[in-house]
């Protein structure tokens, strides 16, 4: 499901358009074109967002993803060892841009299970840095974004999901 | 492949019991099945073994065949007729060509477990599996193949499971199978274990060689109440005392067995109270993970206890096999006093570190599922209060020093002394190696 939200995810300064529908000026005047978009499972809902709409050439533009998890669920952290299932962000990007370094991971805490592994519950965002190559020509554009995951609680866990999200992004002239 | 000896009690119980046994139930000390000087170890697998015996090659021995996390089963064979202790490697199960498996991800070990469910004089077996959870069929083929696997369904084409309609696919996740002539009537009926710990029956209501399952599960009692073991219910069929009539014998999550006595009659079984074979599982005082042994302590029987009974040292008494997990630091050798001391000062430290952010955690969960009760707990609501109250506490000081100060500490601390470690992260989860072993408990 992907749908325009409001800007929440946390430690990231909300454009200056926060309050502002953010309009496609080159499709359709009416249609709102989300900088966030949402998906909701079970458990975890994730938020898959940017500070901007429009970046230009040269410009680095910060990504993110939010994980928020349900009471009581906890997922895996991007270095969980197996057989954990260990969180796994991988972006399909468009030519020309480039993931600057690694995703930067919020402080993992202790599983609810006896084994202490790391994990992450309540909220967890991921911030990553996206560079956009000088040069790169203008365009309507779409970060596509597979974000695998397994929810767990004290007990169990749920089966692996993979979900696939979508983040249309404009190159400017 | 026929079963030689006391599996074929464990499957049909006073039907074809022909072994005298012996009622007292007391259990030698015990110890862990080997490959040559080497003990079985599942751990590479993630443990969870899960012992099960068949005579795959009908020469009369019987094989040790163990599951465990990976979801395929391990062939054992023994290393002579005479030493119940010692093995040889040989091979996995396969069918229909590679492999046979089951799909696990979490909690449990494949258990399989040996029968004939179409009456067709060739063993067959089943398995359980963590997802989703149901009962896979191998039908066997007759020259230690096995068909790929299939799912058994009721009469109504629903898969037999613990839970017979599901509000959520994770209902039945982590069951156990075991095959019981519930009725006298010769043909199989299914015990199903269930991850909370009970046990239900699935009737058959079919016949020895054509299998049509009821469409609903019947709560099996012990003393009038649910039969009830810690959690993860792993039973077996066995008659245990002796007396004609098989018993059920039950693994479980803390790693304790449970010998369930039948009191009824051959056609109409029934439980008296639970008796402990096994307690539940204390190493180094640990749950089961992060167990740190100096001075030359030995392991005992981990968690997560799936087992079998046989008379597995031929001496005309039904044994116990065990397959656990735990986790465990794996120290250098000839290490100093003074290191050990060292050691055993960051593991209490560890330890009480644990226990104080386990109870914050632990107190956090208890006060949302108190302020949203029921189905409130899946409310917006409920999300933002369990997020506004998750991130205190991560806030904290406690949690701070922990991961700011303490756990990085503790790492390096306890990394010099180490052999090897599960994994190469910095955190003390990545630290502890896996184990999976099969223990035998000899009747005295």
């Amino acid at each position: 499901m992907v749908m325009l939200l409001t800007f929440i995810v946390s430690g990231c300064s909300p454009p200056a358009s926060v309050n502002e529908p953010v309009v496609n000026e080159t499709e359709s005047p009416q249609e709102p074109v989300p900088f966030q978009t949402e998906t909701n499972t079970n458990q975890v809902k994730i938020i898959l967002a940017c500070d901007r709409q429009q970046v230009h050439a040269g410009e680095k533009l910060p990504l993110f993803v939010k994980f928020i998890i349900r009471p009581g669920w906890e997922i895996q952290s991007l270095s969980a060892p197996p057989p954990m299932i260990a969180t796994k962000i991988e972006l399909e990007l468009p030519d020309g841009f480039a993931l600057e370094s690694e995703w930067q991971e919020p402080q993992a805490t202790l599983s609810a299970s006896p084994d202490g592994h790391s994990v992450y519950a309540g909220t967890a965002t991921f911030e990553g840095v996206v560079l956009i190559e000088e040069g790169r020509a203008a365009a309507d554009v779409e970060i596509k974004a597979d974000i695998t995951f397994q929810a767990c609680d004290e007990k169990k866990c749920l089966p692996p999901e993979t979900v696939s999200m979508v983040l249309p992004v404009r190159v400017g002239e | 492949m026929h079963c030689r000896i006391a599996c074929a009690i464990t499957l049909v119980g006073g039907l074809i019991g022909q072994i005298q046994l012996h009622a007292e139930n007391e259990l030698k000390e015990p110890v862990r099945l080997r490959v040559g000087e080497t003990v079985i170890d599942a751990g590479a697998q993630w443990g969870h073994a899960s012992p099960c015996v068949e005579d795959l090659d009908g020469d009369g021995v019987p094989e040790l065949i163990v599951g465990d996390f990976s979801g395929t089963f391990q062939i054992y064979k023994r290393a002579s007729e005479e030493n119940a202790l010692e093995h040889e490697i040989a091979g996995k199960i396969q069918a229909n060509g590679q492999d046979a498996a089951v799909r696990i991800y979490c909690c449990i070990g494949g258990q399989p477990r040996f029968l004939d469910l179409n009456g067709d004089g060739i063993r067959d077996f089943i398995s359980n599996s963590y997802d989703p959870g149901t009962c896979f069929y191998f039908e066997g083929q007759g020259t230690q193949e096995f068909a790929a696997p299939v799912e058994l369904v009721d009469k109504d084409g629903v898969p037999v499971r613990s839970t017979v309609v599901q509000d959520e696919e994770v209902q039945s996740f982590g069951s156990f199978y075991a095959p019981v002539d519930w009725d006298a009537d010769a043909d199989s009926d299914l015990l199903i274990g269930t991850f909370d710990g009970h046990l239900k029956l699935r009737l058959n209501e079919g016949t020895a060689t054509e299998y049509v399952f009821a469409d609903e599960n019947i709560d099996v009692e012990a003393d009038g109440q649910l039969l009830k073991v810690e959690a993860h219910c792993c039973p077996v069929a066995a008659d245990w005392d002796g007396d004609g009539l098989w018993d059920i014998l039950s693994g479980s999550d803390d790693g304790s067995v449970t010998w369930f006595r039948n009191i009824g009659t051959s056609t109409e079984p029934k439980f008296a109270v639970g008796e402990e074979l096994v307690k539940p599982h204390t190493d180094s005082g640990t749950s089961g993970y992060e167990i740190a042994h100096l001075n030359g302590e030995e392991f005992v029987p981990g968690i997560r206890s799936q087992i079998d009974v046989v008379d597995y040292n031929n001496d005309g008494k039904l044994d116990l096999l065990l397959g656990d997990f735990c986790t465990a630091y794996e120290f250098r050798n000839n290490l100093s006093s003074d290191e050990q001391k060292q050691i055993e000062e960051v593991t209490k430290r560890i330890e009480s570190s644990n226990k104080k952010i386990r109870e914050a955690m632990e107190v956090l969960r208890e006060e949302i599922y108190r302020d949203f009760p029921g189905d409130k707990r899946f409310t917006e609501g409920a999300d933002q209060e369990w997020q506004k109250r998750y991130q205190q506490v991560k806030d904290s000081e406690l949690f701070k020093n922990y991961y700011e100060k303490h756990e990085p500490e503790f790492v390096e601390t306890l990394r010099p002394f180490l052999k090897r470690t599960q994994s190469s992260g910095d955190k003390l989860y990545n630290l502890p190696v896996s184990h999976g072993f099969v223990w035998f408990f000899a009747r005295k």
